[in-house]
Parts: structure tokens; sequence; C-alpha cells
């Protein structure tokens, strides 16, 4: 039996579509407008003072349980991170001492030509 | 109508009916491996760590054919995103397309920056970082000249690297690269200098969270999110749309922090004051001039791009000194020119033809 061309999910998926459409059009062009730009950017800052408000409280909280804070454990993932940084260049000249390293497996030849190119 | 008809018709009643019940079905139960799967795996092709330093990462993906073009080709993924965009699986990998057509490929990749990165700026990444991985290109494959590519603002830098230190550049290839940012509207909006103050922002939170790029990304777009949602749940019963949201989702969330120097910079010299393309911008004490650019550019553009406009872009294939130059305007959006399963079928294959003759 044939499944009929009306397909109820298709339509749904096509009119999902449209109003994406249509809202971020009606987006463009209030946020083109100068009017927008101003309390646009009074939202961004409220929300990072927000944030650092929030971040500060969460910290002096973390402090009275005796847990590490944000802070410190930025610290503590910077200084693993350089770490990290310090052990991939000891391989990477580890590798380019062994035979089977980095710069011996990858050497294919650089002569390849277009195949567009006449024989 | 004849009986039969009638009959045929609600037998197909019937079936359409049987399948939209069985995807249901499907929905809730893929609905719940959804919520609880771990991070969908990105990456398609095996690859070395060649140099890491701070904030930047060099990789070199290993060569699939016996046989490679003569010059490498370096690709600068934008500061703000994970380069791997560019190979995130089979069959949707841009660095894997192209070293199955005999390219030696290395991506420029971005870690986040630390506390103590926030000074970083242009400079850094034009005439330190790029240059960097240049020489180390030069070193491992042994050959001089490179072919640069770069992706948005990956691009940028690439342009600008380009017109400062022009001598080994084989060939640039931009995707969706806006350098003329009169273009930019809603991001000049949105950054408009008489509300936005850029250097209380960068003063009081050094690198610049990811949220506040992506609160742009969401004014402009503000229905794209919940029609991506939408579309979720009327295809969770297909597991290819599934596995590509969550890749794309996955790529989307890991927006990286920046420098609070190179942001500022952003802000003030190019959507501010345009300076690149007009001829304003300073790097190193030496003024970029575009038209010092002299090596082939192949500029890509997206029909429906709301990032970048083909008009942000349009100078590279205007204003630069080369005499061989070309553009590609390719449906489809700002990411699916490097990521869409479209792009390996059309436009991948149209960036080979072009570069295959220029990387002997």
């Amino acid at each position: 039996v044939e499944v009929p061309d009306f397909d109820p999910a298709a339509s749904w998926q096509q009119f999902v579509s449209q109003w994406e459409r249509q809202v971020n059009e009606l987006a463009k062009t209030f946020s083109g407008r100068e009017e927008f730009a101003g309390p646009l950017n009074q939202l961004t800052q409220l929300t990072l003072a927000a944030r650092q408000s929030f971040d500060d409280a969460a910290e002096r909280t973390a402090v009275a349980m005796q847990l590490p804070t944000q802070a410190q454990m930025t610290g503590v993932i910077e200084r693993l991170d350089r770490i990290e940084e310090q052990l991939q260049r000891i391989n990477a000249a580890l590798e380019s001492q062994r035979p089977t390293g980095v710069a011996a497996r990858v050497a294919p030849k650089r002569t390849k030509r277009p195949p567009s190119e006449p024989a | 109508m004849s009986e039969t008809d009638g009959i045929g018709d609600l037998g197909a009643i019937g079936e359409r009916a049987r399948l939209e019940v069985e995807r249901a079905i499907q929905r809730n139960l893929k609905g719940l491996d959804f919520l609880t799967a771990p991070k969908q795996p990105v990456g398609a092709m095996a690859s070395d760590q060649i140099d890491r330093s701070g904030t930047m990462s060099l990789y070199r993906y290993r060569p699939v054919t016996d046989e490679v073009y003569r010059v490498p080709l370096l690709i600068v993924s934008p500061p703000s995103n994970k380069g791997y965009i560019f190979d995130l699986a089979r069959g949707q990998s841009f660095i894997e397309f192209m070293l199955h057509r005999g390219y030696d490929v290395f991506l420029l990749d971005w870690i986040p920056p630390r506390s103590d990165e926030s000074g970083l700026g242009f400079e850094d990444y034009v005439l330190d970082f790029i240059p960097s991985c240049i020489t180390q290109v030069q070193t491992l494959t042994g050959e001089h000249q490179v072919t640069l590519a770069g992706y948005c603002m990956g691009g940028t830098l690439a342009a600008m690297n380009a017109a400062l230190l022009p001598e080994p550049i084989a060939n640039l290839l931009f995707f969706a690269t806006p350098v003329d940012f009169t273009h930019m509207q809603l991001f000049r909006t949105w950054a408009d200098p008489k509300h936005f103050d850029v250097d209380r922002l960068v003063a009081s939170i050094g690198n610049i969270p990811p949220e506040v790029m992506l609160g742009a990304f969401d004014l402009m777009r503000p229905a794209n999110r919940a029609a991506g949602m939408l579309s979720l749940w009327t295809n969770m019963w297909n597991d290819d749309f599934v596995k590509s949201y969550r890749m794309f989702d996955r790529w989307a969330a890991e927006t990286l922090p920046t420098p609070g120097r190179y942001f500022e910079q952003f802000v003030k010299q190019l959507l501010w004051d345009n300076a690149l393309v007009e001829g304003r911008m300073q790097l190193g004490g030496r003024k970029i001039d575009i038209g010092a650019i002299t090596a082939p550019v192949l500029s890509i553009v997206a029909q429906h791009d709301h990032v970048v406009a083909r008009e942000a872009a349009a100078p590279l294939v205007e204003r630069t000194g080369s005499t061989d130059r070309e553009e590609i305007v390719s449906k489809g959006g700002h990411v699916s020119l490097v990521a869409g399963p479209a792009a390996l079928r059309r436009l991948w294959p149209s960036i080979d033809s072009w570069f295959e003759k220029r990387s002997v």
C-alpha cells in the first residue's frame, strides 16, 4: 500500500521553518534600530553584573563551607594546563627523535599532479 | 471514484497512521536516550599535535594518500570556536575530503585562553601564532610555500597575515570571512559605541566569556534555538538527524572565551572604525593594506549567511592586489560551508578543482 502524499510531520516542519523565518525577520527589523541598542546594552551590562554578583556570593559561600572557590579551581586548572603543555612539548621532542615518530611516519611524496592535467 | 479506490485510500491512510504512531514511539524512546547520552563524539581523521603554546595548538592530519600536493594547507580556525568543525564526522569533514584529494592538511586550533592571556591581541595572532605555525609547517614539509585558509575571523586574521607577511603564502582560501565591517550591521548595533562600554567590560572580566558573543547571535536569530528544538523533536526518530544535531549543538556549546584585548580590538578597530578595509589598521607598527595581498584568492560566501553577509567579504576579491581571485556563492548558511553534508557534494569539489593546479 502506498503512503499518501500528505505528511503531517513534513507540514509541521514546514510550519516551524516558516515561523522561524518570520520571527528572525521581525527581530532583524527591530534590532537594526538605534533605539534598540541602548536597552540591549543595558541588558548585557545587567546580565554581566548579575553574573559577577552571583559569582561573588557563590565564592563567599564556598569559603564559609571550606570548599575551594571558583578562582582557586581556575588557578588549579590553569596550572594543570601549563603542566600538560610542558608534557606535550617533551612528548613532541621525544617523538621527533624516534624512528617511528611523527616526522618519520608522515612522509608522503609531494609529487601529486592534478587529475585534470594531461598525463 | 470506484469502490476499489475508496478501499485503497483507506489502506493508505491506515499506513500513514501506522507510520506516524511508530515514529511517535521512536521519538519517546530515543528522546530518553538523547537526554541521557554523553557528549557526541567528534573528529573523523587521525592527527598529531605538533605544537601547543598557551591558547595556540597546531595539528597535522595524517595523509591518507601515498602522494600529496607539494604545497601544504594550513587552516586557521576562528579564535572563538573549536576547530573540529572542519572534521566533525566521516562524510561530513572538510579535512577528510581534502586528505582524500591529496592535500597535506594542518590545523591551527585554539584552547580557551588562561586568565594571564587576556592581553593577547591581533598582533599576537597575526604576527606570532600564524607565522610560528607557518614556520613549523615549512620545517615539517620541507616546502617554503603554504596555502593559508581561514574561516570567519580565522580568515580575517589570515588576511591580515597575508597582507603583512605575503612572502610564503602560495594561495588563500577564505570561508565566510568578514573584512568590511560596515556590513556587519547587527553586530555594529549590538556594539554601538554610544552605549557599549567595551573598556569597562574588558577591565571588569578580562577574557570575554562565550555568553557575550552567543547573546549577540541569539539577538540576531531569536527563533533559532526554539525552532531547532522543535525540529529535533520532530526528527527524533531519525538517527542521522539526531547525530548531526548533537554534533552541531556540541560545537556551539563549546564556543570559546576570547582574550579581552582581542575582543577590544575587534570592537574598536573593526566594528567601530572599519579600520582594516579602510587602510587605517596597524599591527606591530605597520599599516595593513589588503591591496598588498598578491597570492591567488578564493573566497567562499554563503547565500543565507546571517553572520557574514556577502558584502562584508567582497573586498577580498575586489580590493586585494591579486590578479587571480574568485568568489563562490554557495547555498546554505554560515556553518554549512565548512561542515554541511551538502558542501561535500557541491562546494568542496569546486574548492579542490580550484586549488589542485595551484598546489603543485
